[in-house]
């Protein structure tokens, strides 16, 4: 039986996803004063590597302008500019993100963030379609709001797009990322373990962000693996989307990263659209060759699988896949690695 | 309310920024004794505070900030406050740079004018430091004007 499909939206989320500014909140102790040419200096000092636009490219908001714009930074490239926008306390339900980024809610770090007095949302427009752009907007977001993150009065950075939220120090390691040329994926991307009604002893995961920049997530249920290793498979398959890799097809298989000496996992790539297990983008299935998750049942028969490539194609010989190769690449590479 | 620019530098810099703001006072006192600070005069004082012992190794950036925040410090807060803050961060040394800045700021558009005179002195005397070693640092102000003109 082939299952339902959701019927087509006219705009998809991932499509929202793709279009959406990147955007990055700072909460604070309390109210700061600034203007665009005090953090224009302080961007272009720490990151001089990346094109910035002129001071008075941009004027600042007048006061009063309807958009709450408090200052806005020309950035290089043709996009943004950077709009930072000053709002008073945020009042939420903190236990669930702090649960979910792993931070202590009675740790020193969540207390300060629950008692933030006023905040600053910092938003980059990409402005265009293609991936380049997308990782180019997330840099200059991430670089603009470094320079409020190692303030002394600031409590803690929250990443819209992958419901990320840290301290300002650990924010900071995304910027090192950034000023050396690297994807700070650890950052820009959250890998969130999940447990699935249908196989609770099995491990499942998925990545939150990746989405903003591709249009999809990597997914990965119901598999014997560690939690680590699951976790690890997903985090090379969206470093090689991030990487612009096409070789991503519903019925392909791909080699996961090596583990410790053990063989390789070869996984099965599945096409999840948006909507049809309650998922809100498309997302792609890595399927472990002893996971019971029923893909044919619930998703029908591969559409197109492109076969594996032959050893010594794509492959370095030794871990025995294209994907292992490409993630060794990477974290010699691009990316800031684990 | 904290301005972005005197976090940053106080992050950056230290107790190297906080003692640039002790020294950078007195010379923004003084400058501001007999006229309204204009952008030309920051730019004056930040170009003076370039050449002083003590200030010339911190970035423009952050001396910058440091004049601006002492003369935010300064509309909120009232020159006695101010200056009284100003000498519990200054050592001999920072105390005899901040009366050489001072003086050269008071030097830069002619003669101590009375006004100026009026600040310049008694925060001297404040700082421990005599007429005669004021007359002194003086002369060393005058010396230094006189070498940057000279090299225009």
């Amino acid at each position: 039986m082939t299952p339902r499909r959701t019927p087509a939206t006219a705009r998809s989320t991932g499509q929202i996803r793709l279009s959406t500014p990147f955007r990055i909140t700072v909460l604070l102790d309390e109210i700061l004063q600034f203007d665009a040419g005090d953090i224009l200096t302080a961007v272009a000092e720490d990151f001089p590597d990346l094109a910035w636009g002129r001071a008075d490219a941009t004027p600042d908001p007048a006061p009063g302008d309807a958009s709450d714009a408090v200052a806005t930074v020309p950035c290089g490239g043709g996009i943004g500019p950077g709009v930072i926008t000053a709002g008073e306390a945020i009042s939420m339900d903190w236990h669930p993100l702090f649960h979910r980024n792993r931070i202590d809610p009675t740790g020193p770090d969540a207390i300060r963030m629950t008692q933030n007095r006023a905040h600053l949302e910092i938003a980059v427009n990409h402005g265009g379609t293609d991936l380049a752009r997308r990782l180019d907007a997330a840099r200059y977001a991430t670089a603009i709001a470094a320079v409020f993150a190692d303030l002394p009065i600031t409590a803690g950075i929250a990443i819209g797009w992958c419901d990320r939220l840290m301290p300002g120090d650990d924010f900071l390691r995304a910027a090192d990322a950034v000023r050396a040329g690297r994807i700070p994926l650890l950052h820009w991307l959250h890998l969130v373990p999940f447990r699935d009604p249908a196989a609770p002893k099995l491990r499942s995961g998925v990545s939150v962000g990746l989405a903003s920049f591709v249009g999809v997530e990597v997914e990965i249920r119901q598999s014997p693996q560690p939690q680590a290793e699951v976790l690890r498979a997903i985090y090379a398959a969206a470093a090689q989307l991030l990487d612009g890799n096409d070789m991503f097809a519903d019925g392909a298989e791909m080699t996961g990263p090596a583990s410790h000496g053990a063989a390789p996992v070869t996984y099965r790539l599945r096409h999840l659209p948006e909507g049809r297990l309650g998922n809100d983008t498309d997302r792609w299935l890595l399927i472990h060759p002893e996971s019971p998750f029923p893909d044919r049942k619930l998703l029908g028969r591969a559409k197109a699988g492109r076969p594996r490539p032959k050893d010594g194609a794509g492959s370095d010989g030794r871990n025995g896949g294209w994907l292992a190769s490409r993630v060794a690449r990477m974290r010699r590479g691009p990316t800031d690695g684990a | 309310m904290p301005h972005f620019s005197d976090l940053r530098a106080a992050r950056r810099h230290g107790s190297a920024y906080h003692r640039s703001k002790a020294i950078l006072t007195m010379a923004i006192i003084v400058a501001d004794a007999d006229r309204d600070l204009a952008e030309a005069e920051v730019a004056a004082i930040c170009a003076a505070a370039t050449t002083v012992p003590g200030l010339s190794a911190l970035p423009a950036s952050a001396l910058k900030a440091a004049v601006e925040e002492v003369i935010r410090n300064l509309q909120d807060g009232g020159t006695e406050d101010v200056f009284e803050h100003a000498v519990q961060h200054l050592d001999d040394t920072g105390k005899i740079a901040a009366v050489l800045l001072a003086s050269q700021v008071a030097l830069s558009d002619g003669p101590v004018s009375s006004a100026q005179a009026a600040v310049l002195d008694p925060m001297t005397r404040r700082l421990g430091i005599t007429p005669v070693r004021q007359e002194a640092i003086t002369r060393m102000a005058r010396h230094r004007l006189s070498r940057t003109e000279a090299g225009r």
